[in-house]
């Protein structure tokens, strides 16, 4: 097969270059540089050898898999294998992160680490990935999403706390989670008896700042509203109660603003929303607890920048600097220092640009290195960053990477995205089906995702030859080493390497003669590998 | 469970001194943050100790809420009492509510709880406060007792499912249908929910043996190859998943009731449930650790005593039979049997000639491994109304059932640096029942 990789790297890997691109920041070297510093005085501290960087087709499926939610395609693999530039990674980087695909993924990633278990409602993971298209500053982000909506109306922003108002506690303990890396929900009933940062005085001061915001039903519509007045009262160990006053995290007392005029007394929410008909307007307060708590958790801001950059490291390291994400107190170290402090006060000093935080962190050493070891080596610290780490697909990057892998190719890089598109479509087939498992820290194997992918009809589907798709193409190959080198690339991006392409010649000659039913069945053993299932 | 002890999460220093008020207290946590600990590959609740013998429990769930006053704690001639009269049993002094005329004969095999109250009466709440022990949590989602049972008794690499949930009917099937909650999905129960037939438990059309074993055997020769440069646990359970398939495949049979004798079939009587029970004496006979079979909807707010009279019966004469036919496989020995709903029903008797959701003062009973036998426990006021002697939480029923299934139910598992113990802090498995 003839590629032209020139017209490849032009036409595909700078395909996203368009606009986008005209608009974004220079490359940001000094920080990547800054942060590469920090590990490499880190592992000699710690007389740690790190892992060299990942292969070229290794760092090529990562990135892809990481930004746009899938793996490569054939053209995008062998054009990235023949470029010979020398800052092709650099170029990489910056193509994927401009192109169409990034926001929309990155959209329902940013959905599901704030959403959890209320994630998949597509105007939200819409809305975060207009924000990502359009590389809005994320303090003004976390206002809308925290304030939305200011004038009583629906807005997809508003989601985050739409989905927690009826729970006073969710709503405190997952902002505080979620947006600070703060747990707090220990500190409801007591003192926290470890960490001397958190006093039943925060929990109860971060819930003040929620306790006025209710549901408010419109004509149908639900949407965020906030009271007037209220106040958090609570009963302390002792006995005592108290008025909870409105205190931030980093211990930064909050005043009201005083009110010449009396506010008007108050509608109460749950009367009103009893009797449909006689619904009085939504009458704003005169100022918004909530964005009292954006004012003060932008200004003591290390909170904020850091929580949300271990988060984003999280999803590409595969686990938090400082882990558990939400744990982040003094009593709690970080696996490396000095690394949420450089990458916050980065982002916090550069207008909180999310694409910057990620495109820092995929430019680094630590990224880009390589999971594997030697054969049965002893293997380097995971918590110390290294060894490239292992993350299970997600259910949606294994589905669109099935369907991608499987299905036709094509030799006409104009044509590359209506594939990736169309595998995309063809994904929700599987997706919908809901029989793979979630990824994350409590990712197991299941006996239903083997029995699925060993036995279900859908899955079989994929390997029936037609339509110029994998097998149909593999089956017309009568050269054994041809046929398996179109199969690597396809399914996991790569060539085979010799020893690989000796071993599958023997099972080939063994396998039995019948070509189509042994090439189905390579491609599915490939499939359902572990180095398919998982980013490596 | 492997995962790091330190002392950065809700774990240590108060702990020796009120650790127990102090977990109870910590209404809500880290959720998905790490549980490093629970990979079954590498999870010595799989010890050899709990691998020596087989056990399993096997749990009817009467979905929608069982009438106490119809079943096993009648109140004849109360003003709460209804229609039906109540009939002497095995086990004298014991009376049941005559529409479980084949079921009093058994008594002096059972256990009857007449003390429950769980404090919460909507389907969802009850469902989960019943199956879980403990209140929802702002965010931390329990595993169901159901789910913990199975992933403690699982045999390593063992042919069979570790749980089949059988709920074919729709009413209330998303409250009874179990969740693994913090366990994940890994954990997930085999679930008969559209259709009698697993999932996907048979080959595709058109692949040989040969080719199937053909396929797996390169497919695990690619995985280990992957595996053997790479450390990470999660990659390590992979070949775990795959290397069950061909067993549970095996198992296809256990789910065909056309396999049984036909004389054994019209035992269990022609209804739904009667041919679930048979699944699931199959399932327990073949070694599946937890089965659950549901029978929906109780939920009687109208013309209890009609629906009474007909669940009830219907249920006398498949308990009987499923119950005898465990005794006579000498499947009793090592199965405990749990008949339990979300709730009870209430005293009054609304206008309708309903009774509604009642969690203040209802019953359930065990049979089986574990539990006593010919044991009335609990006495609920002369009408009905509240518990009169040993009341039991949600927290000590899920204990009880854990220890009498031979789970310690001060096992804790892990989210994140967070020790979660299976039954809630601050309550004890109700030893009085359990042998």
């Amino acid at each position: 097969m003839e590629w032209t990789a020139q017209r490849w790297i032009r036409t595909v890997l700078c395909a996203g270059l368009i606009l986008p691109c005209a608009l974004r920041a220079a490359p940001p070297t000094g920080i990547v540089q800054a942060l590469d510093d920090v590990f490499i005085a880190h592992w000699q501290a710690a007389n740690l050898t790190p892992r060299p960087p990942a292969d070229d087709a290794t760092f090529l499926r990562r990135l892809t898999l990481d930004l746009l939610g899938r793996i490569p395609t054939v053209g995008e693999a062998r054009a990235f294998a023949a470029n010979r530039a020398v800052d092709k990674r650099e170029k990489l980087i910056r193509s994927l992160l401009a192109s169409g695909e990034f926001p929309k993924h990155m959209g329902l990633v940013l959905d599901g680490i704030m959403q959890e278990k209320h994630a998949g409602d597509a105007a939200f993971s819409g809305y975060l990935a207009e924000a990502i298209a359009e590389d809005r500053s994320w303090d003004e982000v976390f206002r809308q999403i925290i304030l939305a909506p200011r004038e009583g109306a629906e807005e997809p922003a508003n989601r985050f706390v739409l989905s927690r108002v009826k729970n006073l506690d969710e709503l405190t303990i997952d902002t505080a989670r979620i947006f600070f890396g703060v747990n707090v929900s220990c500190a409801k009933c007591h003192d926290h008896p470890l960490v001397s940062d958190w006093k039943q005085d925060h929990f109860y001061g971060m819930a003040s700042f929620f306790n006025r915001t209710y549901e408010f039903n419109k004509e149908g519509a639900r949407f965020v509203a906030e009271k007037s007045d209220g106040e958090v009262k609570f009963v302390n160990r002792d006995g005592v109660e108290k008025t909870a006053t409105l205190l931030f995290l980093s211990g930064a007392v909050v005043k009201e603003p005083s009110l010449t005029a009396k506010a008007e007394p108050d509608k109460s929410p749950e009367k009103s929303s009893a009797k449909k008909d006689s619904k009085p307007a939504y009458v704003p307060p005169p100022f918004s607890r909530r964005e009292l708590l954006i004012d003060v958790a932008l200004e003591n801001k290390t909170f904020f920048s850091r929580s949300l950059v271990n988060h984003l490291w999280a999803y590409f390291l595969g686990r938090g600097v400082v882990e558990p994400v939400d744990q982040m107190h003094s009593e709690n170290p970080p696996a490396v220092r000095g690394v949420l402090e450089l990458l916050g006060d980065d982002f916090a000093a550069h207008g909180y640009k999310l694409n910057r935080v990620i495109e820092t962190i995929v430019s680094s050493r630590v990224y880009q290195m390589a999971s594997a070891v030697e054969d049965d080596a002893k293997s380097p610290n995971v918590q110390e960053f290294a060894v490239g780490q292992v993350k299970p697909l997600s259910p949606r990057q294994y589905a669109v990477s099935l369907a991608l892998a499987a299905g036709p190719l094509t030799e006409n890089a104009e044509e590359n995205a209506r594939l990736v598109h169309d595998a995309r479509g063809r994904a929700n087939t599987f997706l919908a089906q809901k029989s793979f498992d979630a990824a994350g820290e409590n990712y197991h194997t299941s006996v239903s995702e083997a029995l699925y992918m060993s036995n279900n009809a859908e899955v079989q589907k994929l390997l029936q030859p037609g339509g110029g798709n994998l097998t149909e193409r593999l089956t017309s190959l009568k050269d054994d080493v041809a046929m398996l080198q179109s199969a690597y690339w396809a399914i996991l991006s790569r060539a085979p390497t010799d020893d690989e392409v000796d071993y599958l010649a023997t099972w080939l000659a063994e396998a039995g003669k019948e070509r189509s039913a042994v090439v189905r069945s390579l491609v599915w053993a490939l499939l359902a590998s572990a180095e398919f299932r998982f980013n490596h | 469970m492997t995962s790091r002890r330190t002392t950065q999460f809700c774990g240590s220093t108060e702990h020796s001194v009120d650790r127990r008020s102090f977990l109870k207290s910590c209404a809500a946590t880290a959720l998905g943050v790490s549980l490093g600990g629970i990979e079954a590959a590498y999870d010595p609740v799989f010890a050899a100790a709990l691998r020596e013998q087989k056990r399993s429990v096997l749990l009817l769930w009467l979905a929608g809420g069982s009438s106490q006053f119809e079943t096993w704690d009648p109140k004849p001639g109360r003003p709460t009492g209804g229609p039906f009269k109540s009939i002497p049993t095995a086990v004298p002094g014991t009376h049941v509510c005559e529409l479980l005329p084949r079921v009093s004969k058994l008594t002096d095999r059972l256990t009857i709880i007449r003390s429950l109250s769980t404090g919460n009466g909507s389907h969802p709440g009850g469902s989960q406060i019943v199956q879980t022990g403990r209140a929802p949590e702002a965010n931390l989602v329990y595993p169901d007792f159901g789910t913990v049972i199975s992933k403690e008794l699982a045999q390593k690499n063992s042919e069979v499912p570790d749980f089949v949930s059988l709920y074919l009917a729709t009413e209330g099937r998303q409250n009874g249908t179990p969740n693994p909650g913090f366990l994940g999905g890994g954990y997930s129960a085999m679930k008969l929910e559209q259709s009698l037939r697993p999932k996907d438990i048979t080959a595709p059309l058109g692949l040989s043996d040969r080719a199937y074993d053909e396929r797996e055997d390169l497919r695990r020769f690619l995985t280990d190859r992957f595996q053997r440069r790479r450390r990470a646990a999660k990659v390590q359970g992979y070949n775990n998943a795959y290397a069950r398939v061909r067993g549970l495949m095996k198992s296809d049979t256990l789910f065909d009731i056309e396999k049984e004798p036909t004389s054994v079939r019209d035992r269990y009587g022609k209804t739904d449930f009667g041919q679930h029970a048979l699944i699931g004496r199959r399932l327990i006979e073949a070694g599946v650790p937890m089965v659950k079979v549901s029978r929906a909807w109780w939920d009687s707010h109208s013309d209890n005593f009609e629906s009474h009279r007909e669940l009830v019966s219907e249920f006398d004469r498949v308990f009987n039979t499923l119950f005898l036919d465990l005794e006579e496989r000498g499947l009793l020995e090592t199965t405990t049997i749990i008949i339990l709903s979300e709730f009870g029903r209430t005293p009054n008797i609304n206008p309708n000639v309903g009774r509604d959701h009642f969690a203040t003062a209802w019953s359930c009973a065990f049979a089986g491994r574990g539990v006593k036998h010919g044991l009335l426990y609990g006495k609920t006021d002369e009408d009905g109304r509240t518990v009169a002697d040993g009341k039991i939480g949600p927290g000590e029923l899920v204990g009880t059932i854990y220890k009498a299934a031979g789970i310690d139910p001060h096992t804790e598992y892990y989210v994140g640096e967070r020790p979660v113990p299976l039954m809630p802090e601050h309550t004890e498995a109700v030893d009085a029942v359990l042998i």
